[in-house]
């Protein structure tokens, strides 16, 4: 019945229970066939095929890992001049390949404003080289570079793309299926740079059960660890969703990677959670005041 | 075409899709989709399938959701009223926030217009005599009836009903209810036979004529106190006032009620409507949370302004020809833990109370004992086995008579025993009853014995076993009542029915536990891409490419997913 709207396609070579494969399966569902996808080195470049294979049924490209923005607005550019306006230029990238090696180039395409979908399909880790820690991965997780846990913290890339002042920027996790789906439309109604941050939870990396992806997804958000908000023009903040505001401790400790933690550090976790959170409040009232 | 052949040298091109890798080899595992028992259901003594029928209301297919109630209750109108809803105290959404109004959302349903029942095709129908119409007698007849057999009810009164007709007053069961929601039954046609009087002997020469004999004639008596000055006048009984008593004297001032059921809230809201400027109290042995009555009533009593004063029981009344006062003395009422039966331990104090009425309502007994001698035990009660029937061959019994709690939804059940094992005794079927079991409780599904039943109904779904994330908390519906003062003016019903955007927003609470509610979270966390919702709106799973990871089993709201082995075997992981 749904079959016509399926663009991801059986047989793909994510892991079991594969967070990511779950979102590029939305994000093309929700853009539908009139679409050209790039993809990067990544987690996305083996979901979406090793030559020959493909998983996707729109056209792909794959690039390099520096420059998901800028190909997707060359083959945005070069479908304006063959005049197809009716096709979406959709960059699907990792965390590595946005917060890390791809943000420079990420950074001037969206000062230019070019016209595409970005996609950042977040696992918080460089997770297809082995589990290396990336500017997403959150303080206190373990990765093979970080065994005593990360010092730094996780990088507000979102804070980043609306200082661009792009037209369309949200978060989304696979947890709220819908939401992520919505939030895809939505992008497409607008014209230049739309970035959609993606939480895709990645058994392998975040040691534990396959099974518990949607769970731990849903789990991220109801804890405020990942709220779900959108931004317009890089000026209106919207909270698109509320969360339960659940202990970080439940999001924790089914994480393999968190297991080292004390208790004075979960508690840690806890306020800087709840002060990111009221900072997201606070810039989503200043919008309501003006 | 030339110009892919050009970009086909310039690069190389991906054309061959993934589905050629049979990527189900990876696990062993996939998803099996099997719909499993709710706690609601479970606990209620007619075995309703409540979140199914609330699923068909999410719908918005009324229809169908009142067929689903009348395949396993014949009143719906009735019990979405007066039920003792243990429904409710076993939803597993009181652990979230508080628990569904099944109860209000059946009386929806039951309001709602459609009366008709399919009647199973029966070659050898049997004839079978139902004595008692109350809520045992009529589900009896309800049931074989729609099993195909001849029914003929006998009913004592000038009218059917039983304790539905006299001893819920028309506040909490108004008349019209009670003839819409027979007519569903009466429209099956059985014979009636009313201003009929049980005997010892007519049941035998009913043996004669009919095949089986239901017996069902309820508490024909009300228990006595058995304390100095009963007799007096201004003393009277529960039951036997809410049937007989249509006024009160001008005189009375100050009525007392004594007990804590049911029927001494229905008598003191009697007395308060009859007589708007008379005081009304009920004394209570037990604790106000352990009153035996419905929290409903017992709030609403207390609404009404009646006094509730718990921790007494009746030492002797005082008067002269009339009460008046009755001496009571403070008594602790404890549960024998080995028993299971109620002490009544009398304290060290004694209260004096004036009241120029009293209406004892400490329970009812079987009438006349002797007359039924051949069947009942020495107290008057008929003894049945797990299947209803008496010591004589071919005799039923269910209702109060057979000795269990006092509720319509539990005698309505003990009447769909006897009629399901009427018919199996009829159709020599030795089916042993657990299969037709729901749950641990012991009560027959009707939906089950006739096959319908799609359900696994050993697995009972508890709070835990649901992935409860998605779910806001969302505060209960309660259904509007009338105000106080408003009631106390005449006898019509205090409770509305839900609006239709009450029904609405009060079964879109439902966990829908053990039940599938199309919510996809399953089809869109499948990584895999493994699973496809089918034209019916259920699932179905490609094993060729699931890799067993369990997302869409974890992740499920209902717990409706289960993983299990592959139909290929083992596989090593």
């Amino acid at each position: 019945m749904d079959t016509q709207d399926e663009i991801l396609r059986k047989g793909h070579y994510a892991c079991p229970g594969c967070g990511l494969a779950i979102a590029m399966r939305l994000v093309l569902r929700a853009v539908g066939r009139k679409a050209i996808a790039v993809i990067v080195p990544s987690c996305e470049a083996v979901i979406s095929g090793t030559y020959p294979f493909s998983a996707l049924e729109v056209p792909a490209f794959h690039s390099a890992f520096a420059i998901a923005a800028p190909t997707a607005a060359g083959i945005s550019r070069a479908l304006k001049i063959r005049k197809e306006t009716d096709v979406t230029v959709l960059a699907f990238a990792g965390d590595g390949g946005t917060y890390d090696i791809g943000l420079q180039s990420l950074s001037g395409a969206a000062e230019r404003n070019e016209d595409f979908i970005y996609v950042c399909l977040d696992n918080e880790a460089y997770m297809n080289t082995g589990i290396q820690a990336s500017s997403s991965t959150p303080p206190l997780s373990w990765t093979v570079t970080t065994p005593k846990g990360k010092v730094e913290k996780k990088k507000r890339l979102m804070e980043i793309i609306v200082a661009h002042s792009v037209p369309y920027a949200a978060t989304a996790t696979i947890g709220y299926p819908q939401d992520l789906m919505e939030k895809v439309k939505r992008a497409k109604e607008f014209q230049g740079t739309k970035f959609i941050h993606v939480l895709t939870p990645c058994p392998t990396g975040w040691k534990m059960k396959e099974e518990l992806t949607g769970v731990i997804a849903m789990l991220a958000f109801e804890t405020k660890v990942f709220p779900l908000y959108e931004v317009i023009n890089g000026e209106i903040y919207r909270i698109t969703k509320v969360p339960k505001g659940l202990p970080v401790r439940d999001y924790l400790s089914i994480q393999g990677r968190f297991s080292h933690l004390s208790e004075d550090e979960i508690e840690k976790i806890q306020q800087e959670v709840d002060i990111e959170w009221e900072r997201l409040i606070y810039l989503a009232k200043r919008h309501e005041k003006v | 075409m030339k110009k892919h052949g050009l970009f086909d040298e310039i690069m190389p091109v991906s054309k061959t899709p993934t589905s050629a890798h049979k990527t189900g080899l990876w696990g062993n595992l996939k998803p099996l989709y099997k719909e499993a028992t709710s706690p609601c259901r479970e606990s209620c003594p007619l075995n309703t399938d409540i979140p199914l029928f609330i699923f068909h209301m999410k719908e918005k297919d009324l229809k169908r959701a009142k067929e689903e109630i009348l395949l396993e209750n014949p009143f719906p109108g009735i019990s979405g009223r007066v039920c003792h809803h243990p429904c409710e105290d076993a939803c597993n959404r009181r652990e979230l926030d508080s628990s569904v109004s099944v109860r209000a959302l059946e009386r929806f349903l039951g309001d709602y217009p459609f009366y008709e029942v399919p009647v199973s095709e029966n070659r050898s129908p049997k004839k079978v005599a139902i004595v008692g119409s109350g809520p045992a007698g009529l589900s009896c007849a309800y049931f074989l009836l729609r099993l195909g057999h001849k029914v003929t009810i006998f009913e004592k009164e000038s009218d059917v009903g039983g304790l539905l007709l006299f001893g819920i007053p028309p506040y909490r069961l108004p008349k019209n209810v009670l003839r819409r929601d027979l007519h569903v039954l009466l429209a099956l046609k059985p014979q009636i036979r009313l201003n009929f009087e049980l005997t010892g002997d007519n049941i035998f020469s009913l043996l004669g004529s009919f095949d089986y004999v239901f017996l069902a004639p309820g508490m024909g008596e009300s228990k006595r106190l058995q304390v100095a000055g009963e007799n007096k006048k201004g003393v009277y009984y529960g039951v036997q006032f809410l049937k007989e008593v249509k006024s009160i004297e001008d005189e009375i001032r100050r009525a007392i009620v004594i007990g804590g059921g049911d029927v001494a809230m229905d008598v003191a809201r009697t007395i308060r409507r009859l007589k708007p400027d008379a005081k009304v109290s009920i004394f209570a042995p037990e604790k106000v949370e352990d009153l035996p009555a419905l929290r409903e009533n017992v709030a609403e009593a207390l609404e009404e302004g009646i006094d509730l004063i718990c921790g007494y029981l009746p030492l002797y009344f005082e008067g002269k020809k009339r009460i008046e006062a009755v001496i009571f003395q403070r008594t602790e009422v404890k549960k024998d833990e080995k028993t299971g039966k109620f002490l009544f331990i009398p304290l060290n104090e004694k209260r004096e109370e004036a009241a120029d009425m009293a209406v004892v309502c400490i329970g009812q007994k079987p009438l006349e004992a002797s007359k039924l001698r051949e069947i009942a035990e020495e107290e008057g009660y008929i003894l049945v086995d797990h299947r209803g029937r008496t010591k004589i061959e071919r005799i039923y019994a269910g209702g109060d008579i057979i000795g269990q709690k006092a509720t319509v939804s539990l005698a309505s059940s003990s009447g769909k025993r006897a009629a399901i094992c009427i018919d199996m005794d009829a159709k020599r079927l030795d089916l042993p009853l657990d299969e037709l079991y729901v749950g641990s409780k012991g009560f027959l599904s009707f939906k089950k014995y006739l096959k319908l039943e799609k359900k696994e109904t050993r697995k009972v779904v508890g709070f835990s076993d649901l992935n409860t994330l998605p779910h806001e908390k969302i505060p209960r519906v309660d259904a509007k009542k009338e105000e106080p003062l408003e009631r106390l003016k005449d006898f019509r019903e205090i409770g509305y029915t839900y609006t239709k955007e009450e029904a609405e927003k009060e079964s879109d609470r439902c966990l829908s536990c053990g039940q599938c509610m199309r919510c996809n979270l399953c089809f869109y966390l499948c990584p895999d891409v493994s699973i496809r919702r089918k034209a019916d709106g259920l699932y179905e799973v490609d094993e060729d490419y699931c890799k067993s990871c369990g997302v869409c089993a974890k992740t499920c709201p209902s717990n409706v997913i289960e993983m299990v082995e592959k139909d290929g075997g083992a596989f090593i992981r």
